[in-house]
């Protein structure tokens, strides 16, 4: 059980932030436990590098932030799911499940091989 | 000898490193901050000391080099774009607040002028637009970040060309100056009027003389706070920023001419206030900037716009005996202002390099 790869963890950063935000709204820090505890650890990355993607995220619309100041004076960066991005989730969804499909129907065929 | 782990220090000083890079908008600085001040406080609700707690959050955060890559990234085009046209958009804008004055001036002397009103009214008008200048710059500075948002989001994100295409129009119309459209002579009346008047009020020189100091002053202060958030006035003289240092010592060389001429009758005294208001300026930069390297090419920065500026004066005024010159009793604070940088910064990286 070793952790995902670098590249595997970016291209499926968009399909994941935007499920944990269509669940509820939320802050970078706290998107990033919610990461690590539904992978159960094994979605390794370096923190700072999530805040790029949600910018690029933000900027095609996918998601809005506000500014909000907790009761302890601290400031956090709330982010919350746009109709626009609930539709792209759709798309990421269906392309997932087809990525799934093609990779779940070529190992069955070769299920024979790698047995022997 | 231990020193005291400040966490606000430390943790601004990372976003300090990150954000000289280049790639970082103030705005994705605040929200690290944030980040890292949650995670900190996560590892200490676990066990670990503030200072453990930091490290580890630092190590979780990324590298700083890697991540100035990800941020160029996304903000790479924005941040260029943002330069070069808010100095297009800051030109214009100061020169249409420029022909703003110069045409609000222009009614007050002639007012004046055909008795209207008295010289005094004259004089309070003609300060009291300069105070209002000063708010609008506070103002401007302080939602500075608004509205450096606004034009990035609602403006800037369309393309190059219509950005430019702005930014020249703005400069283009912005030249087109008050003084055209009068005639010579009144032009020439309501001038000398107004010199008159702002002239024969000390107060009033000092607070027209002092709005370009306290403007510098202001957007070093606003732009240096906008990278590290709630900083202290310390912050004005603390920067790495080469930019910065040469606008702080700019705005230092006008306020001792403004306070040498505003407050003091007799000549001889005036370059003694100018020495002292630039030399404690020089050691209140070097005493906040001390715990730097290379303290002492800052400190030569620091000096070289008050020297430029004498020394022009001096050429200006054809100084034939060079022991009268202003030039000369500031060239002695600076060469010993100079010394001491150095030693000081010298200190400094030998413990460093130790």
């Amino acid at each position: 059980m070793s952790d995902l790869p670098k590249d595997l963890i970016a291209a499926s950063s968009f399909p994941i932030i935007l499920l944990i935000l269509s669940r509820k709204e939320s802050y970078g820090y706290e998107i990033i436990k919610d990461v690590k505890e539904s992978s159960r650890g094994k979605m390794e990355f370096a923190e700072g590098t999530l805040y790029p993607i949600l910018k690029k995220m933000e900027s095609a619309g996918w998601i809005s932030s506000r500014w909000e100041i907790a009761d302890n004076g601290r400031e956090r960066k709330y982010y919350r799911i746009t109709a626009q991005g609930k539709k792209q989730l759709g798309t990421e969804k269906e392309n997932w499940q087809s990525v799934n499909q093609i990779l779940e129907s070529l190992w069955l065929s070769n299920f024979s091989l790698t047995q022997q | 000898m231990a020193k005291q782990f400040q966490l606000d220090a430390a943790v601004n000083s990372l976003l300090h490193q990150v954000s000289e890079k280049g790639t970082l908008t103030s705005e994705d600085s605040r929200e690290l901050k944030s980040h890292i001040n949650d995670s900190v406080q996560q590892l200490i609700q676990k066990g670990l000391t503030e200072e453990e707690a930091f490290e580890v959050a630092k190590l979780r955060l990324g590298n700083k080099e890697e991540l100035a890559y990800e941020f160029e990234k996304v903000n790479g085009t924005s941040l260029v774009n943002k330069e070069w046209v808010f100095l297009f958009i800051g030109i214009g804008l100061s020169i249409i607040i420029t022909n703003l004055l110069k045409f609000l001036q222009v009614i007050i002397g002639y007012m004046h002028k055909s008795g209207k009103i008295s010289s005094s009214v004259g004089t309070f008008l003609v300060s009291l637009l300069y105070l209002l200048l000063i708010f609008l710059v506070v103002y401007i500075f302080k939602n500075g970040e608004k509205l450096v948002v606004f034009f990035k989001e609602r403006f800037f994100a369309l393309n190059s060309f219509v950005i430019f295409l702005i930014a020249a129009i703005t400069g283009l119309l912005s030249f087109a100056s008050i003084e055209f459209f009068l005639p010579g002579s009144i032009r020439e009346d309501t001038f000398t009027l107004l010199y008159q008047i702002i002239r024969k009020n000390r107060l009033s020189e000092m607070i027209i003389l002092g709005t370009i100091p306290v403007t510098m002053g202001l957007a070093f202060y606003f732009s240096v706070q906008s990278v590290n958030q709630k900083t202290g006035w310390q912050t004005l003289f603390k920067t790495n920023n080469v930019g910065h240092i040469l606008l702080l010592s700019f705005a230092v060389e006008i306020t001792a001419s403004m306070l040498s001429r505003g407050l003091f009758l007799t000549a001889w005294f005036g370059p003694i206030i100018s020495g002292t208001v630039i030399f404690s300026a020089l050691l209140a930069f070097i005493f906040y900037n001390k715990n730097q390297p290379k303290l002492w090419l800052k400190t030569f920065l620091f000096a070289l716009v008050p020297l430029l500026v004498e020394v022009i004066e001096s050429i200006r005024r054809g100084e034939v005996n060079w022991v009268s010159s202003p030039l000369f009793y500031y060239g002695i604070g600076t060469i010993i202002s100079i010394a001491l940088g150095f030693l000081i910064g010298y200190q400094r990286l030998k413990r460093i390099s130790q």
